[in-house]
């Protein structure tokens, strides 16, 4: 087995308690959330069926229906409490995962510096890592909708909720969970791909505290402020209509794509040169 | 091993997860119609796109229908959403370096041997006042070479709030740019002008500025109003510039907080006119409307047809057109049509096209569209919306459908 795989799940096996902590709160929030909603919106029909007895036929008839994408709103909280929950972890770790090895006791990065592998590896793990358990907990998302849904089925009557729920439509609608799963495959290609891309600039500038201290600090924050501006200024510029970047719109997303890609090689670049010229523990 | 094995799993269950997703989601279409014949010629009806609205509740998805096929906005590629859409596609995919810039802001000339843009550009001095700067660029078609003109507006005359152009002719080496302009008189009701610029395409110097004068339409204490009249192709050289004049009563200010506002909604239009000026010979003459007073609750349209204009007026019941010869201001023919002629509940749209008429019909479910030939008011198309799905959902899904609008693809 290479030594980059055994990186990867050193890694992975180092943050898996919290991982699993995040989605245990997923599973329970959101699987125990929409049970209560809809019990207590099961709770207040069957009321109103006590004092003036009626089907849930007529029910529905006076007050309307319950598709499945009010329920989950009313669910908000629970739904997306966890997520904010997870992305906010998932943030965290970009810098954890770098610094836990410095802090501590025992400097364990001299240990992993000192391995008999190219240094580089190190920073391909942690980065796959990272896009390892972002991914894992889009994938959890997407394994749940079903399992709201059939939740959602079991708990309402037939004779209160629409013929039909489709998931796609949801997903294509609901603002959050469209930004974790785009409606195209491009699109998410594109977002993660992006994604990628921030965090590896983060990795170069906590590379560059790491190398020079205080100075790599200010030169961190510097360096992810330019990449920021290099990838945001044609945006500005073509929509406060500049003559000087008059372009369509395809040129735009282009340029954009290649300012993506040539940043990601630096950032490599520079982190490959830190990582074995400059990095000390 | 345990652990490489616990880690191979989870990616196979990412990959599995978001890969059955995509293909999910890419299998699963939203219902589909199309726009189906009922009699007269297919071919009438190609250019026609219908805008609708879908309810899915709790949701309302967007799209559009034609012969062929139904597209809905919420189903459009990454790709499709970048590239928008251009007012003038084929000009942008032959010329597509000159026609940079943001095409909504400027008038277009495209004549066998010049491509020629026209934008104003406005300086804000302070809130009322400006500097403007016509922005002139021309491509020389045989040298594939182009000429850009900067020109700053005279300021002699009045001051103007805001200036835009409305068309730009070519005459030999001049060009004549017509340029809408707005004043704030003292009285604080607003004064429109159209002003004729002719511009020397060799040194970019303004030689002339003709005042097209309104004065035939003005009338003590009323505010005149004017706007370009729609023309399916505003890049063709023409003869004529039309312009549709109403004139309005002065809003007055009752005193009340926003009062302004609440008198400018209350305007009505008193008389109307249709002005057209020829630029060849710089001078113009004017159509209106029979009635003294326009009608209340007709929608007016009006429409260049080449070397004929369309002046029409419609309610949910009936549809009256006038069609004028440009040259002598002669009218052609007329034709009044009523909702019972194309078996319908009532008319909801109308759109223009070469020598057609195209009206979109309420008809019980299923919403009907209608063509007739403006020369003698034949009726050359009729046809419906239909679901492609014809079992009983498709009724349902018609049912859910609820129809916007339309328009003619040039």
């Amino acid at each position: 087995m290479n030594r980059y795989v055994k990186l990867v799940l050193m890694e992975m096996h180092r943050f898996w308690k919290l991982y699993a902590a995040l989605i245990l709160v997923t599973l329970v929030s959101q699987l125990g959330g929409l049970y209560l909603t809809l019990r207590k919106y099961m709770n207040g029909v069957n009321g109103e069926l006590t004092l003036n007895p009626q089907t849930y036929t007529d029910y529905a008839s006076r007050f309307g229906k319950l598709p499945f994408e009010i329920a989950m709103s009313r669910a908000a909280l629970w739904i997306f409490g966890p997520v904010v929950l997870c992305i906010a972890a998932l943030l965290l770790y970009v810098f954890l995962i770098w610094y836990r090895d410095w802090l501590g006791k025992n400097t364990f990065a001299y240990r992993l510096l000192m391995l008999p592998t190219a240094r580089m590896n190190l920073f391909w793990s942690k980065l796959t890592a990272v896009i390892t358990f972002v991914l894992g907990l889009v994938a959890l998302q997407i394994v749940l909708l079903p399992v709201h849904l059939t939740l959602y089925r079991t708990l309402i009557p037939a004779a209160l909720r629409p013929a039909e729920s489709p998931l796609v439509p949801f997903v294509r609608h609901d603002p959050i969970f469209r930004t974790l799963v785009p409606p195209t495959f491009l699109e998410f290609i594109l977002y993660y791909g992006a994604g990628v891309l921030a965090v590896t600039i983060v990795f170069t500038a906590i590379l560059l505290e790491r190398s020079f201290r205080l100075k790599g600090l200010v030169g961190g924050i510097l360096y992810t402020v330019a990449a920021a501006a290099i990838l945001v200024s044609p945006i500005i510029l073509v929509t406060s209509g500049a003559d000087s970047l008059a372009i369509y719109p395809m040129e735009l997303f282009l340029l954009e794509l290649g300012l993506g890609v040539i940043l990601l090689a630096v950032s490599l670049g520079l982190s490959r040169y830190l990582m074995n010229r400059k990095i000390t523990v | 091993m345990k652990r490489l094995w616990a880690a191979a799993a989870f990616a196979v269950f990412i990959a599995i997860s978001i890969g059955t997703y995509y293909v999910q989601a890419s299998i699963s279409r939203l219902p589909q119609f199309k726009l189906v014949k009922l009699d007269g010629d297919e071919a009438e009806a190609t250019p026609l796109v219908i805008s609708a609205q879908y309810f899915q509740l709790p949701y309302q998805e967007i799209l559009s229908i034609s012969t062929k096929d139904s597209k809905y906005q919420s189903e459009s590629s990454l790709l499709e959403r970048i590239q928008g859409t251009s007012p003038y596609p084929a000009l942008t995919r032959e010329y597509s370096n000159f026609m940079r810039g943001n095409p909504y802001a400027a008038q277009y000339l495209n004549d066998d041997d010049f491509l020629v843009r026209a934008e104003m550009e406005t300086v804000r001095t302070n809130s009322r006042d400006g500097i403007f700067r016509l922005h002139v660029a021309v491509l020389d078609k045989k040298t594939n070479r182009t000429h850009r003109m900067v020109t700053t507006m005279p300021v002699d005359g009045p001051k103007y709030n805001w200036m835009r152009t409305t068309d730009v002719q070519r005459a030999g080496s001049h060009l004549k740019i017509a340029v809408q302009t707005n004043s704030a008189t003292p009285d604080a009701a607003s004064k429109e002008e159209q002003h004729i610029y002719d511009l020397n395409i060799s040194d970019g110097q303004i030689t002339a500025d003709q005042n097209i004068s309104f004065k035939p339409f003005q009338r003590p204490g009323k505010m005149l109003h004017t706007s370009n009249v729609y023309d399916a192709d505003s890049t063709q050289p023409d003869k004529y510039l039309l312009l549709y004049v109403t004139v309005n009563g002065i809003p007055r200010d009752n005193g009340a907080a926003g009062g302004r506002e609440t008198a400018v909604a209350e305007n009505t239009v008193e008389q109307e006119y249709l002005m057209i000026y020829h630029y060849d010979t710089g001078t113009m003459d004017f159509l209106s409307w029979p009635e003294s007073k326009p009608e209340a609750g007709l929608v007016n349209e009006i429409y260049q047809d080449g070397e004929y204009v369309l002046w029409t007026k419609m309610n949910g019941n009936e549809v009256k057109l006038k069609r004028y010869r440009l040259a002598d201001n002669q009218l052609e023919n007329e034709l009044q049509l009523k909702k019972e002629d194309f078996q319908a509940e009532s008319i909801s749209h109308m759109q223009f096209g070469k020598n057609r008429l195209y009206l979109l019909l309420k008809t019980g479910e299923k919403p009907r569209v209608a063509a007739l030939d403006t020369r003698d008011g034949r009726i050359v198309y009729r046809g419906e919306i239909a679901a492609k799905d014809s079992n009983g959902s498709g009724k349902q899904q018609l049912r859910n459908l609820e129809v916007h609008g339309f328009i003619v693809m040039q």
